[in-house]
């Protein structure tokens, strides 16, 4: 065995993952990287452009290329290239890493930037920071159900398609330098082999919906806007996926997502800080549950008895670990420390070792990494939750209008969003699909936050507040044209009110 | 019942209305209203009039209107008090009705409406698309799209009471001051209520406050209307009345309904004037009262600051409706809503100038330092991660302002002699087979970009509207409505800083100075 093999890691942090079908242990992974990703399977193709990154870091970074460099390498994209001076070419470039460094994801090394994405020019090959999430969201959208895949990947194509748009037009001129045959490349996709659950099928709904749906709006041809939608409600897709798959795979209570209309009410808040707690602790009780199955099917053989405390102390015993920074030796002791701890409280020995373990690989594994930091930082790159900044104090599930805007759109079908339906009912769509509540009804939603223990810990006016804060999301939607408020107070949903 | 009586009830509850008066009380209360004109043509050629809105909108009243003529009409009189079996049954009497040329009248608040053409949808196909079709185009942006058949459909939520012209302020007042007429004498507050609203000045202030309103863009149901003006004449006679209320210009701004509210965004005690505040409270002011100047003054109550204070916000609304002088006052009413207001009243007649001015300040959401007004800049800002705002813009592309329109909607002709207002304005192209794609302006939007015309920081807006008109921009390029700027020319905006960068991307090659400023 490689001396440095470490079982947290590798064995268990990668089965995990595999499980998973993704690696949720990065707090880098931003939404531009989970486009980069999704773009990139769903076309097949990824797009060379050392030349345009060279441009689009501007010489305030360190080993930028200078411009007067560019100017010479890059002297026949001017139309005169003598009369350009080097200060115009460094506030042009200052301008263009605003346009294409949004989201700062483009770094002085090119292999592991990726830039704005505005069309199938800007695809970049696999950064480590996209976490296998390309793939895992193109296998649901690839799936075929009733003999087609999602038209959220058709949608996805062709906008890529379009290059006429004002972030491609600024960087034509590099890009014709090289015939498209040298650019764009193609790369090697596997046969998908998806393992259909019930959370990808909620999600593979949620796409199609989408997807059908921007059709309806007539947005289908605003490539941008096309590319925003669908990877913001990938964005979603991915959080949604980690707090429901314990839910899915263990049979664990589903977690009521309270979104927060931001209107400022405490208990609302609050409850909604409780419900993406919750989101989180999900993702540590997934980790535990796999880990116990995972070490259930070690049975006789690396464990002589998973019902023996002895026997799984052996096991910890055995195990190979390693760490940079760390004595294993320490490493060891903390995990047979908890074991013992969880035992002497009455766990099953396997139950005891799954625990020790998950808490072994998010202290020592993933100690700025884990899972629970992935919900963070997608929740609130994704428009889920908030406030942004990592100074805030009660992160919940704020929702940012636009995400909003979309995960309605993927819950509602297309005739009876024409069609129009009461608030009410848009909060029953909701949490039929995502459990997803937003105080329409104030006893069914109240008594779920109730049953996953929030509810008991917010101020007593939850209750009252759940009914304005419905108000407040029926706000945002008219503020969008997709609701109209009449005076009795019915607030109806459509496209067409 | 006395008058009085009958007034006052008119603030009390939602119990109290058309539903529990009876037939010679409702006559005194019964103001002419356009509906009942629409009502009686659409009935009288044999159509099923659908009379959709709120509960407090009259439409009780309606129908009484419509049956004092046609005593054995089909009426529907509330949908929402069928049960599901009964329903059945008036869905095949509608249905009759429909294929026999039988006219009947049926009213429904906006879920029961809904909740019928989900019926109709499963039953009747034909008369639910063509109920649908009506009631999605009640009102329309020029041109009409549905033929009115056997159906039509009234929705009182389009109808606006509030505003200068359409007013049903003044008609109220005056009824109630002749009903009020047999209670002179009883209250000294009701008697000077009745003599204040009867002055013209008095009367215009009042309205001004009812337009105001209006211009939120709330609907307002005719039961809050008539509460508002009946608590205005009559707080002072109520049991538990609070003797500070009693004057009219207090009152409006004491009640507790919905309208009343909203009134007190713009109570005249929020405008301030050092120097008249201070004419005020010393009493110095003695100039231009229509009816009396004030008995007593703020300055003159030494002893208790609280009471002092209470009676100089009296003053000061006193002051706002009675003073010939209170002109300066009233032009501290919110800016954007004043604006608002008048860029309404003028849309026809300034049209070129609104438009310009709007597209001006539309250009503004992206570059704070652009003054571009005849041509509509099509932004471009990009991103994925929404924890982010967008810094940066681009522009490649324009609309050119002479191809777009400034409209607004109005009722469909059958509809004309509604009372309406509309809550929005609408910017669109004027290509005939575009005329869905538009950028509706309601009235928030209108005060956010007056405010940015102001100079108001468009980085403390919220980006809400930004993203609304990038939608309407690039539904317009999509439809290759957009043109290129002259020579390739391409504008970076660096929104936080308001600074730009102007490059030309002509035959694909740069060209990096490019001279000229936006």
């Amino acid at each position: 065995m490689n001396k440095n093999f470490d079982t947290l890691r590798d064995e268990y942090g990668a089965k995990l993952c595999m499980e998973l079908g993704f690696l949720p242990t990065s707090n880098s992974t931003k939404p531009l990287y989970i486009a980069n990703a999704l773009l990139r399977e769903s076309t097949g193709r990824i797009c060379e452009m050392q030349d345009v990154h060279k441009w689009v870091v501007s010489e305030r970074r360190a080993k930028a290329t200078p411009s007067k460099e560019l100017l010479d390498e890059f002297s026949t994209v001017f139309s005169d290239s003598g009369a350009e001076k080097v200060e115009e070419l460094q506030e042009v470039r200052f301008y263009l890493e605003r346009v294409f460094n949004p989201d700062s994801t483009v770094h002085p090394d090119y292999t592991f930037s990726v830039m704005n994405i505005s069309s199938k020019w800007l695809i970049h090959p696999y950064v480590k920071a996209e976490a296998g999430i390309g793939r895992f969201l193109f296998e649901i959208l690839n799936e075929q159900i009733n003999g087609t895949s999602s038209p959220a990947l058709e949608l996805l194509r062709a906008a890529l398609q379009q290059d006429d748009d004002d972030i491609t037009r600024l960087i034509k001129p590099i890009i014709i330098r090289k015939p498209e045959a040298e650019r764009l490349k193609k790369i090697p996709l596997e046969p998908t082999s998806i393992s259909f659950n019930q959370s990808k099928r909620v999600i593979r709904a949620g796409f199609d919906r989408l997807a059908k749906n921007i059709v309806l709006l007539g947005q289908a041809e605003d490539s941008l806007l096309v590319l925003r939608r669908l990877v913001c409600f990938a964005s979603f897709a991915v959080f949604f996926y980690l707090e429901d798959i314990n839910h899915t795979e263990f049979a664990a209570p589903k977690i009521p997502l309270l979104l927060d209309a931001g209107l400022g009410l405490g208990a609302i808040e609050s409850a909604s800080s409780g419900s993406f707690l919750s989101c989180k602790k999900a993702v540590e009780a997934y980790t535990i549950n796999f880990l116990e199955k995972y070490l259930t099917g070690l049975n006789g053989q690396y464990i002589l008895d998973i019902n023996s405390k002895k026997a799984i102390e052996d096991y910890i015993n055995s195990i190979a670990l390693h760490h940079k920074k760390i004595d294993v030796d320490e490493i060891r002791r903390v995990i047979l420390q908890h074991y013992n701890g969880y035992c002497e409280k009455g766990e099953a020995p396997i139950r005891a070792i799954a625990r020790s373990l998950q808490f072994a690989l998010y202290t020592y594994t993933y100690p700025n990494n884990t899972p629970s930091d992935f919900c963070n930082v997608i929740g609130k790159r994704g428009g889920l939750a908030g406030p942004a900044g990592s100074a805030a104090k009660q992160v919940r599930l704020l929702i940012h209008r636009f995400t909003l805007e979309n995960l309605i759109l993927s819950v509602i079908e297309p005739e009876r969003l024409q069609e129009g339906l009461e608030l009410r009912e848009l909060g029953e769509y909701l949490r039929d699909s995502y459990l997803v509540i937003i105080g329409t009804d104030n006893d069914v939603d109240y008594s779920l936050l109730a049953n996953a223990k929030i509810a008991q810990d917010t101020p007593e006016n939850l209750r009252s507040e759940l009914s304005q804060n419905a108000q407040g999301i029926a706000d945002m939607l008219i503020s969008l044209d997709l609701a109209k408020r009449y005076a009795d107070g019915v607030t109806i949903i459509g496209t067409e009110v | 019942m006395s008058n009085l009586q009958l007034i006052k009830r008119l603030y009390r509850g939602k119990t109290c209305y058309s539903d529990a008066l009876s037939e010679e009380e409702l006559e005194l209360l019964q103001l002419p209203s356009g509906v009942d004109v629409i009502v009686e043509q659409m009935v009288s050629e044999g159509r099923i009039v659908f009379l959709t809105g709120n509960p407090g909108d009259g439409k009780t009243f309606i129908i009484r209107t419509a049956r004092k003529k046609r005593p054995h009409l089909y009426v529907i009189s509330d949908l929402n008090s069928i049960s599901d079996t009964q329903m059945d049954e008036e869905i095949q009497r509608l249905l009759n009705c429909y294929h026999n040329h039988i006219p009947c009248i049926v009213a429904a608040n906006e879920y029961p409406f809904l909740s019928l053409l989900r019926k109709l949808a499963a039953i009747a196909p034909d008369f639910h698309k063509e109920l649908l079709g009506v009631k999605q185009n009640t009102t329309i942006l020029n041109y009409p799209t549905v033929q009115l058949g056997r159906i039509c459909v009234v929705d009182l939520n389009d109808r606006s009471l509030l505003d200068k012209e359409r007013s049903i302020v003044k008609l109220t007042v005056d009824k109630f001051i002749v009903l009020l007429q047999d209670s002179l004498g009883s209250n000294s507050y009701l008697d000077y209520n009745i003599r204040a609203l009867s002055d013209s000045l008095v009367l215009q202030q009042y309205i001004k406050i009812f337009s105001l309103i209006s211009l939120t863009g709330e609907h307002f149901a005719i039961r809050d209307i008539l509460g508002t003006v009946a608590y205005s004449f009559t707080a002072c006679t109520f049991e538990d009345a609070d003797v500070s209320w009693g004057y009219y210009y207090d009152a409006i701004f004491s009640g507790d309904n919905d309208l009343m509210k909203i009134a007190t965004n713009f109570d005249p005690i929020l405008l301030s004037k050092p120097s008249l505040d201070e004419r005020l409270w010393n009493g110095e002011l003695v100039d231009g009262w229509r009816l009396g100047a004030p008995e007593k003054w703020p300055y003159e109550i030494e002893e208790d600051v609280e009471q002092a204070v209470n009676l100089f916000k009296s003053i000061k609304r006193k002051f706002y409706f009675e003073n010939e002088l209170s002109k300066g006052l009233e032009d501290l009413q919110p800016v954007d809503y004043n604006e608002c207001e008048k860029i309404l009243i003028s849309i026809r007649s300034k049209n070129k100038e609104i438009k310009r001015r709007l597209i001006r300040s539309m250009n503004k959401l992206f570059l704070s330092s652009d003054m571009e007004c005849d041509r509509l800049r099509v932004w471009t800002t990009h991103g994925f991660d929404l924890s982010r705002e967008f810094g940066a813009a681009v522009s490649t592309r324009y609309i050119d302002g002479a191809d777009l329109e400034l409209t607004f909607p109005e009722p469909v002709k059958w509809l004309d002699r509604l009372e309406y207002t509309p809550s929005y304005i609408v910017l669109r192209h004027k290509k005939k087979d575009l005329r869905k794609t538009y950028l509706k302006i309601d009235l928030d939007m209108l005060k956010t970009l007056i405010a940015i015309e102001k100079g108001y920081p468009v980085a403390l807006l919220s980006t809400q509207y930004e993203q609304k008109l990038t939608q309407f921009l690039h539904g317009l390029c999509s439809a290759r409505l957009a043109k290129d700027y002259s020579y390739g020319e391409a504008i970076l905006s660096n929104r936080r800083e308001g600074t730009c960068k102007k490059i030309s991307i002509e035959d694909d090659k740069y060209e990096l100075s490019v001279g000229g400023t936006l």
